[in-house]
């Protein structure tokens, strides 16, 4: 497939360029592909100039414009992985090799601070790309992973609205749960 | 009365020096922080750390055995106390106006008479549960034979459910994210994170009890995208009478399961004492009487629900071999049930000969089915492992059942027996006894315990495929240091690792890359266990097993496991407690630290003398029920009064030590090592102390208003 350029304008009017291929990763830009109505550019008016970058960025990586394999490991596309009448060891290997790359690739690009965390994860809901969906969506998810009900507050500035003797009922409970401090 | 007294002074003598043993620094906190009336009596000294002593676990755990002594005991001590006006703990200053402070709060009971919804989400009771204690002391075909009189009902209406998708949540940086997000998010949490985030606000709460996200969180859980948790079998208890289960609960970051922070926590103990375990699969476990019967129940241990399989009709002298597992297609849950039976070959034949006849149970169905005689002979020692909507056994050489084939599955959808072919090189027969099967990481395994030092683990890793049998891990024992016993493993981590325990005594988790161990150390780990992997779900049972698809009422008591945060919703033997009050009783135990454990023994020791204690309290037996029913109270202890200290607290002791009583107002906190008592609920309901470390008490006017109730019963009398 040739690489047709897409133009997608973010929320404040600005506009970025991207492969018709990358942008099939994700759903609602593929609809859009295919339903015709490709009209020079695609307004995105839930994107900011910000934040569309970094989802391009994504898109590229598991779109399949970039590299030979149209294989994802973790991206949205599902592995259409014929079965084999054997075991293929070496393809096994391969494959291993192919996800570790991808895994590191993740790592690079997901750091970044929460403020964008949230707004790649509406971005990724919004254009409906799964995998990125995945991959936020796991990372806040590892942000409460483990933490005490404080601190799961204070990640997420949440105040808590119980009252004062709920909140003594909800002590207990979650010192019942979370015993770290009780074996200092 | 002198005889009781008596008792009760020999008690609590012995209860000193127990408590001596255990730690002696803190064995005043209690006098000085539990006594609301004045104690003129010096006996009371005695007392205090009696009833502390009263309060541990491990104490309640006898109860449970068919004995009661544990209660006999207690009753001794209450019926003294509430006959007796000079050592009465003084009901007059207690109010009795406002017995259920906690009931808005704790009240498991969501729905009203009607069957409505309450409205009142903050039933922590229901997916937080805490130790699950049943006191089951009627026969069990009585349970049976009973409709059900407990039927738990959803955790939210869809009514609620649809009117709060509505609703924008408010969880902070996240109420800007579209709901499916937010529940996306939460799904992926262990559910020790869910529990916690209950704490964190209302709204995160509530979405933790909706409906579509306890099944997305159960989906999720199944499909592995969340670590399993372990639960522990323990064996070969101090008492010998009771195997409790332990949960592992670990949410750490990145699943390695080691570190301080994961304790074994007793979750509950069946209404059996016996009890083996026929399998766990996609969050509900199974369990079975160890002789003749095979699976009895099924069980949610993480929300203490579990219903009674009817007694099937067939009985064996020889081996059962039972399965449990789910078939995905018709979204039902199977247990299997092999019977081996001899065959009277005629006069003249020696060797015995067997059969082996089959029958399946469906959850959703409620029915014993037969499925005829099975083909193979398989070993039933072992739980069977479950992949694939089959579950898959060895094969074994029985008398004249020949054996062909080496690893057989049977199919839960189609009902059908098929041979899985082995690794190469492995034929049945010669070594077959020493070969185990297991899944990690989603794939059939086979363990070859062939070698003298070392384990090797073939994996099958296309699943059918005989050519894809790999031997992926060869584990020696040199690395290890220690000489003999065995690796069981368990499951595969995320970090690569294996997780596997070790003789039964010991967690330890393997790299497969350095080829090194390393001890997996948590808190509370009982001396000798079989470990389980077990995906927690908070789906409850009634959904999990297809009840609410198939009909109304079911042909089998749906039960829970008493299951509450601390001590004890006292409106429950309230509220049921005249039709049964014996059945629901509970109290909370945890984190045994060594302190804990010499208490373990010694609540052993204080049970005979419980036992002694029963002989005088017999005769009042009558009336002892009402005080069973809301008995964790004992525990902790009408501490302090009067000189008979008596009644009951209860509940829990721990590490850390918090430990609450209900049921005679006087709540208990024990501080550290569970020894101090500190604070009481008296009077308005609800008060807290703090013992040392976090130790915070309370009491309940719930259980005081029934135990007034039985006071006053006696006093008719």
């Amino acid at each position: 497939m040739s690489s047709t350029k897409i133009f997608l304008k973010s929320s404040d009017d600005k506009t970025f360029e991207i492969d018709e291929t990358a942008a099939r990763a994700s759903e609602t830009l593929k609809n859009i592909i295919d339903g015709g109505c490709l009209d020079g550019v695609i307004p995105l008016p839930n994107v900011s100039s910000n934040i569309l970058p970094k989802v391009i960025e994504y898109c590229k990586k598991h779109g399949g414009d970039n590299g030979s394999s149209k294989k994802i490991a973790n991206g949205g596309v599902d592995k259409d992985k014929e079965i084999l009448p054997d075991y293929d060891e070496e393809e096994d290997k391969r494959e291993k090799v192919r996800v570790d790359e991808l895994k590191k690739w993740e790592e690079e690009y997901m750091d970044f601070d929460q403020q964008v965390l949230y707004d790649l994860m509406l971005a990724a809901n919004y254009l409906h790309i799964k995998g990125l969906l995945d991959l936020t969506v796991e990372k806040a998810a590892s942000m409460i992973r483990g933490r005490t009900p404080d601190q799961i507050r204070e990640n997420f500035n949440i105040n808590s609205d119980f009252t004062p003797e709920e909140e003594e009922e909800m002590i207990l409970i979650e010192d019942e749960w979370d015993d770290e401090w009780a074996f200092d | 009365m002198a005889g009781r007294r008596r008792n009760r002074s020999k008690t609590g003598e012995s209860c000193n020096k127990g408590k001596e043993k255990v730690k002696e620094d803190q064995s005043h906190t209690i006098s000085s922080n539990n006594a609301p009336v004045k104690q003129k009596n010096k006996e009371v000294v005695a007392e205090g750390p009696c009833m502390n002593i009263e309060s541990y676990p491990q104490y309640f755990g006898y109860e449970d055995s068919d004995s009661d002594y544990g209660f006999d005991y207690a009753y001794g001590y209450g019926y003294e106390y509430s006959s007796d006006s000079d050592y009465g703990f003084g009901f007059d200053d207690i109010d009795f106006s406002n017995p259920f402070t906690y009931d808005d709060f704790i009240d498991p009971f969501r729905y009203d008479e009607g069957g409505n919804y309450r409205g009142d989400y903050r039933h922590w009771a229901e997916i937080i549960p805490y130790p699950f204690r049943h006191f089951h002391e009627e026969e069990e075909d009585e349970v049976e034979g009973k409709d059900d009189d407990y039927t738990y009902m959803m955790a939210v209406t869809q009514k609620d459910e649809d009117e709060q998708v509505e609703k924008p949540i408010n969880i902070g940086v996240m109420s800007k994210l579209p709901s499916d997000v937010v529940f996306d998010i939460l799904s992926r949490l262990p559910i020790k994170t869910l529990a916690r985030c209950r704490c964190v606000c209302k709204d995160m709460c509530l979405i933790t009890h909706i409906r579509r996200f306890i099944k997305m969180h159960h989906d999720r859980a199944i499909q592995g995208d969340i670590p399993p948790s372990l639960l522990l079998h323990a064996r070969y208890c101090v008492d010998e009478l009771r195997s409790d289960i332990y949960l592992v609960q670990h949410d750490t970051r990145d699943d390695n399961l080691d570190g301080r922070a994961v304790v074994a926590n007793p979750r509950f103990f069946p209404p059996k004492n016996e009890f083996e375990v026929v399998g766990s699969c996609n969050g509900l476990l199974c369990l079975s009487e160890p002789t003749y019967c095979g699976p009895r129940f099924v069980c949610n241990p993480v929300t203490g629900e579990y219903i009674w399989l009817p007694r099937p009709k067939k009985h064996t002298d020889f081996d059962i071999v039972s399965g449990f597992g789910y078939d995905e297609l018709a979204d039902e849950f199977k247990v299997v049930r092999m019977l081996f039976r001899s065959i009277d070959l005629g006069f003249g034949n020696v060797t015995p000969s067997f059969k082996l006849e089959g029958e399946v149970y469906s959850l959703s169905l409620g029915k014993w089915r037969d499925i005829g005689d099975v083909p193979y002979a398989l070993r039933g020692k072992a739980s069977p492992a479950f992949l694939n909507g089959a579950l898959h056994w060895m094969t074994d050489e029985y008398g004249s059942l020949n054996v062909p084939e080496l690893i057989v599955s049977f199919d839960l959808g189609r009902e059908e027996f098929q041979v899985v072919p082995p690794p190469p090189g492995f034929v049945p027969g010669w070594r077959s006894h020493r070969l185990n099967l297991g899944v990690l990481g989603g794939l059939l395994c086979l363990f070859d315990y062939s070698f003298d030092r070392r384990l090797e683990i073939w994996v099958m890793k296309k699943y059918g495929v005989k050519g894809s049998w790999t031997k992926e891990y060869i584990i020696s024992r040199k690395g290890f240091g220690r000489d003999s016993g065995h690796f069981i493993p368990l499951r595969l981590m995320k970090n690569g690792k294996l997780l596997l325990s070790y003789n039964g005594e010991y967690l330890v988790s393997y790299d497969p890359v350095t080829k090194t161990f390393k001890d997996i150390r948590i808190r509370g780990l009982p001396p000798r266990f079989e470990a389980i992997t077990h995906a927690g779900s908070l789906l409850p049972l009634r959904n999990a097993i297809g009840l609410a698809k198939s009909r109304d009422r079911f042909n089998f008591s749906f039960r829970k496991w008493c299951s509450v945060f601390f001590p004890i919703p006292a409106h429950e033997s309230i509220m049921y407690g005249d039709k049964k009050p014996s059945e629901l009783s509970l109290q909370k135990e945890e984190g045994a630290s060594n302190a804990d454990k010499m208490f373990k023994d010694f609540g052993a020791f204080l049970n005979l003398l419980g036992k002694e204690m029963n002989t005088c309290g017999r005769e009042s037996r009558g009336s002892s029920v009402r005080g069973r029913g809301k008995g964790r109270g004992r525990g902790g202890g009408g501490g302090g009064e009067g000189g008979s200290a008596s009644v009951s607290g209860s509940g829990r002791g721990r590490g850390k030590g918090r430990e609450s009583g209900s049921g005679s107002g006087n709540g208990s906190g024990s501080g550290s090592g569970s020894v101090s008592v500190s604070g009481n609920g008296n009077g308005n309901g609800r008060e807290k102390g703090r013992g040392r470390g976090r130790g915070r008490g309370r009491g309940r006017a719930g259980g005081r208003s029934t135990l007034m109730e039985w006071r006053v019963k006696d006093s008719k009398k």
